[in-house]
């Protein structure tokens, strides 16, 4: 074979030695002929650089220093207080706890937990990261960790990890373990939430799923055929530490809190307070959104409510004790802390049946309003509760009870204990890992 | 154990290259491997050709074992790995050659490759793996790019190889290099981890080993529409964890000819038993690698009788490897990993 005469370049990144070299390789595959055309495709690129993560990654690891976490948890960030109970759990197991925020928001309770857990701020320290690259940086800490447990509270990060590299975490031997509480709604009245988002495709990578709640635990295995054994409910403990006091006052008062914001029902409130005008409201809270603040000035129009903004603790409010009850609308929970904290303060709920609402509020134990979206139904069971104060009084003490026996942190423990794997040895299980390869 | 006296013809170099499904696409490629090797024998360097056929098809089989490249004492070694880096390393542990080269089923390199990356092995202080200067992709895209010498651009951190892999799998270096620091199997469809060079290449920087590029010298990178690189890419596959990752602070300042992190990794009693394990997985695997090559058919046979001295003395090395490992060990932890057992 010969090779046709030099043909001069005048279009060339390549060196000269590789053109001679595509030149001989021609001999054996025809297409490498360094023509013109050929030739002049070629551009050059140099070594890339991405340090950023690695540097993020290993700020992340100078913070974690040397401690060697037994348990995980992947929380977004902000305020959550689930967190805390598990943790808590955590440490009276004796294991060692590394919480580790994924989104770019102020952790306002890592002042209350213990200092021999280690807290580390992902999101904010990757704040200027893609959602991708944030990715890399957390697995990649998830992957070189010994730690086998790995446990996610609300982080979307966390849930996007298993979603998309479940079966590399499962062949390292981690065991992940998701929090879900419910279903919520989006701006479009549609449902929305993690379980609707992930865990169709993460549940061959999940060991098991906890819920605060027996009905969302129901309501899981009812939408999506999950197996029994892998869904547990393990309900909060309350933070109340004081022997809950009666505190509901015959001078009839209702007080509303919470955030001011759609799936909150501010709406259902006010006409709730225009068919009682006799019947005062104080409301606490916050608008989070445009709908907040409008509900806001609506209810500044009112004569019998006030609104008193923001509030730290439902205890202090609660022991004004000028209040009768609590008046709960929201239209989609798990089991809200706001009950537990208003029965441990001292006042009987009167509250939409929704979510988990009733695993606590029953007709037994307080006032549940059955048709969620009736004002006239809340208005209804007010009145009801208003005007037999010793009624009132035995659904409080039965709501105490079921407080005290329940709701506790010794009992919370126990019933993490019980998820398979997850403070103890693990007996594997046959639907773990079993996903089908594509065709 | 005892063999004929046939006189050994042991080569300098081992070039191992796999192939699976490679097709018509071998031939050429071992058309390659023939112009890097002829290069190499004008200068005084010999080459072996060891091709790993790893649940080839049978166009494939038919191409690289009818080649006609392949000398009497190539050799062809046929595994059932369904995995690169294992294929990689059973063709590690049947070269003869006192250095490995890598190469892939479908590639090209510049036919200096060799003769350069043997000079930089030879030239350079400390451990190092070669790579070429340049990669020149050719196929679906036309780039090319140069790769990282960690001795000649100490600007360039090791923090980038979170996110990228600075080198290739194509590399060349001393074959103890490569006995002792085997590819770890991907597995990729089952466990969603892939790239076993970038994962290879991280897991020798965490020894010590740094990796250098010799000059005037290029990787013709085939890209493909579809292949198994392609197929990674999008499933979003991730690397291993690696040693590498276990000590970032020591990222900074590669110093040359000296062990980087190596020296600094504290070693536990569970990594201490790992690595014995490992040692212990090595001689079963490079026992069963001997007696296989054994049982070949006649010709392969002769072929490996060939090579008796070079057997013996890999057989030697075995045995006072063995008994260094369990004079160096207590009675508890040889009993655990399996080397004595209680009668």
């Amino acid at each position: 074979m010969t090779s046709p005469p030099h043909q001069s370049l005048e279009v060339n990144d390549l060196p000269e030695w590789a053109v001679e070299e595509l030149r001989e390789l021609a001999e054996i595959e025809p297409q490498l002929y360094p023509t013109r055309n050929f030739v002049s495709r070629y551009k050059y690129s140099g070594i890339p650089v991405r340090r950023n993560l690695g540097d993020l990654y290993a700020s992340c690891l100078e913070q974690l220093s040397d401690f060697a976490p037994d348990l995980i948890i992947l929380v977004p960030g902000g305020d959550d207080l689930g967190v805390l109970h598990h943790v808590q759990a955590g440490i009276s197991e004796g294991k060692r706890v590394l919480v580790i925020s994924t989104e770019n928001a102020e952790s306002p309770w890592r002042t209350r937990i213990q200092p021999t857990v280690q807290f580390l701020e992902l999101g904010r320290l990757c704040s200027q990261l893609s959602e991708n690259q944030r990715l890399s940086v957390l697995l990649r800490l998830v992957l070189q960790q010994k730690t086998l447990v790995i446990h996610i509270i609300n982080s979307r990060l966390g849930w996007e990890m298993v979603r998309r590299y479940g079966k590399s975490l499962l062949a390292v031997e981690k065991r992940v373990y998701a929090s879900v509480f419910a279903d919520g709604f989006n701006e479009s009245g549609g449902r929305s939430g993690f379980a609707i988002d992930y865990l169709v495709d993460c549940w061959p990578f999940l060991q098991a799923v906890i819920c605060d709640s027996a009905w969302y635990r129901k309501d899981l295995i009812a939408q999506y055929g999950c197996q029994q054994e892998k869904v547990f409910t393990a309900y909060f403990p309350t933070t109340v530490e004081d022997a809950p006091v009666f505190s509901s006052p015959s001078s009839p008062r209702a007080l509303w809190a919470g955030r001011f914001a759609i799936e909150k029902r501010l709406d259902l409130l006010i006409e709730i307070a225009r068919l009682s005008p006799e019947l005062p409201f104080d409301v606490y809270g916050y608008a989070v959104d445009d709908y907040g603040r409008a509900m806001e000035e609506r209810m500044l129009e009112l004569p019998n409510v006030t609104v008193h903004g923001a509030y730290d603790s439902l205890k202090y409010i609660v022991a004004k004790n000028v209040y009768s009850l609590l008046v709960y609308t929201s239209r989609s929970d798990g089991l809200p802390n706001l009950l537990l904290e208003a029965t441990a303060a001292g006042l009987p709920v009167v509250a939409s049946a929704v979510g988990g609402v009733p695993d606590f509020i029953g007709e037994e134990t307080g006032y549940p309003v059955w048709a969620v979206n009736e004002p006239h139904a809340y208005v209804k069971r007010i009145q009801e509760a208003l005007t037999d104060s010793e009624e009132r009084r035995r659904r409080w003490d039965a709501a105490v009870d079921l407080l005290q026996s329940r709701h506790k942190a010794e009992v919370f423990r126990l019933r993490v204990k019980d998820v398979p794997g997850y403070f103890t040895e693990y007996l594997s299980d046959p639907e773990v890992g079993s996903v089908s390869e594509p065709k | 154990m005892q063999f004929p006296m046939i006189e050994a013809k042991i080569p300098v170099i081992s070039a191992i290259a796999t192939f699976h499904g490679e097709g018509l696409l071998a031939h050429k490629t071992m058309l390659g491997l023939e112009r890097v090797r002829r290069e190499a024998e004008a200068k005084g360097i010999s080459v072996e050709l060891v091709a790993v056929l790893d649940c080839a098809d049978r166009q494939t089989k038919r191409v690289v074992m009818s080649s006609p490249i392949l000398r009497a004492n190539d050799q062809v070694l046929e595994v059932s790995n369904r995995d690169l880096g294992a294929s990689r390393n059973s063709g590690v542990c049947v070269a003869r050659g006192s250095y490995i080269g890598v190469f892939d089923g479908d590639d090209y390199y510049t036919k200096n490759w060799l003769i350069q990356a043997l000079a930089i092995v030879e030239s350079k202080q400390g451990d190092v793996i070669v790579h070429p200067e340049y990669v020149i992709n050719f196929g679906t895209f036309h780039t090319f790019t140069d790769l990282w010498d960690m001795d000649d651009r100490r600007d360039y951190s090791l923090a980038n190889c979170l996110a990228l892999h600075p080198w290739v799998s194509c590399s060349f270096g001393r074959k103890d290099l490569y006995l002792q620091h085997p590819y770890q199997r991907t597995d990729f469809i089952k466990t969603g981890f892939g790239y076993e060079d970038w994962h290879w290449n991280l897991e020798l920087v965490s020894q010590g080993i740094r990796h250098v590029t010799a000059k005037k010298t290029a990787l013709f990178y085939r890209r493909k529409s579809v292949s198994m690189l392609t197929g990674m890419e999008a499933a979003g596959v991730v690397i291993r964890p690696s040693e590498f990752f276990n000590h970032p602070v020591k990222w900074e300042k590669p110093s040359e000819g000296t062990p980087q992190l190596a020296e600094q990794v504290e070693i536990d009693d569970k990594t201490y038993i790992e690595e014995l394990l490992k040692g212990k997985a090595w001689l079963e695997s490079q026992w069963i690698a001997l007696q296989s090559a054994l049982i070949e058919k006649e010709a392969y046979l002769t072929d490996v009788l060939s090579t008796k001295d070079w057997l013996e003395s890999q057989l030697r090395d075995l045995l006072a490897r063995q008994k260094r490992l369990q004079s160096a060990l207590p009675v508890r932890i040889l009993k655990k990993i399996g080397m004595i057992t209680d009668d």
